[in-house]
């Protein structure tokens, strides 16, 4: 029996990091804007979307949506209510998306009537950070309900976002949670880390959120 | 968790160096990966075994996980395999 080592080399997510790119230049042909939410299963990704492309809808802002979740529709669902363009895609056990399921969400949309696309991935503090999509932007939907030390706990997700939503602080005299720390926390993890602490409930600092898009559709 | 889909792309590349080398088997891979990663080594592991069973050349191939920060790219590096070929 003879032994031979070979050097490789290879990036073993090198096809998904090549479908992220052909993704990513898609959006660039199209102009579009595209934002990454991630966050754990009812941090309110879904309810800040709701709210903010309501917001996007009065400024004549035409948006689309790609639904990640293992199963089920009823994220689609509370979408299309708003009766914008949305994809559901079901992972049908993969805990997050991947560039493929990106690039068949974006053959169903029509590219050229929309300005902004929101990725919502699924649910999970994890894995999605782990797989690049050709998103331009990544935001960590964090709850105050889960405690100030997240972003150290889960350091690749907010090391790897560009904004955080640090959301239902309409619940703040009701949960012990330091914001001064988590703060601190997000930054120790992420220096360049934005922070814009909202309600998707009463939808305080939506507008923020909304500022945030209009500014980087400008200079894109 | 994410070890399937390492698993799912790890295999196929594997099959292919074999091929490429004319091996019997892999014996080992070392598989590098950023200090971040929420891999699990024995989930991973055990995924593998399941599911390399009914290939005669992976079924015993032995999987190295190395965390390096040398990674800053969210990278899976397949670094190297030892192969058996006579």
């Amino acid at each position: 029996m003879k032994i031979k080592k070979i050097e490789i080399g290879e990036n073993l997510f090198g096809k998904n990091d090549e479908i992220a790119r052909e993704n990513s230049e898609l959006l660039r042909k199209y102009n579009i804007l595209s934002l990454n939410l991630m966050g754990s299963p009812g941090s309110g990704k879904t309810s800040i979307l709701e709210l903010t492309i309501r917001k996007l809808k009065e400024k004549n802002i035409t948006c689309g949506v790609i639904e990640g979740d293992i199963a089920g529709t009823f994220d689609s669902e509370r979408i299309s209510l708003l009766e914008v363009p949305v994809v559901q895609i079901n992972t049908g056990g993969a805990c997050h998306l991947e560039a493929m399921m990106i690039k068949k969400g974006m053959e169903q949309l029509t590219l050229n009537e929309i300005k902004v696309l929101f990725v919502e991935n699924v649910g999970n503090l994890v894995c999605p950070a782990e797989f690049k999509l050709g998103i331009k932007y990544n935001v960590t939907v964090a709850s105050i309900t889960e405690g100030e030390e997240k972003p150290l706990k889960y350091p690749l997700m907010y090391s790897v976002s560009q904004l955080v939503l640090l959301n239902k602080i309409d619940l703040l005299k009701a949960i012990d949670f330091d914001t001064e720390k988590f703060y601190q926390y997000a930054r120790k993890t992420n220096p360049d880390i934005k922070i814009i602490p909202v309600s998707g409930k009463t939808g305080d600092n939506i507008n923020q959120f909304v500022d945030f898009i209009e500014e980087q559709l400008l200079i894109q | 968790m994410h070890e399937m889909s390492v698993i799912e792309n790890l295999i196929p590349l594997l099959k292919r160096i074999c091929e490429e080398q004319k091996a019997y088997r892999v014996v080992s891979v070392q598989l590098r990966i950023h200090p971040y990663s929420c891999l699990d080594q024995e989930n991973l592991n055990f995924m593998f075994s399941c599911i390399a069973e009914n290939e005669p050349r992976l079924k015993d191939t032995k999987i190295k996980v190395i965390r390096s920060s040398e990674n800053q790219e969210r990278e899976y590096i397949v670094d190297n395999v030892e192969l058996e070929i006579e």
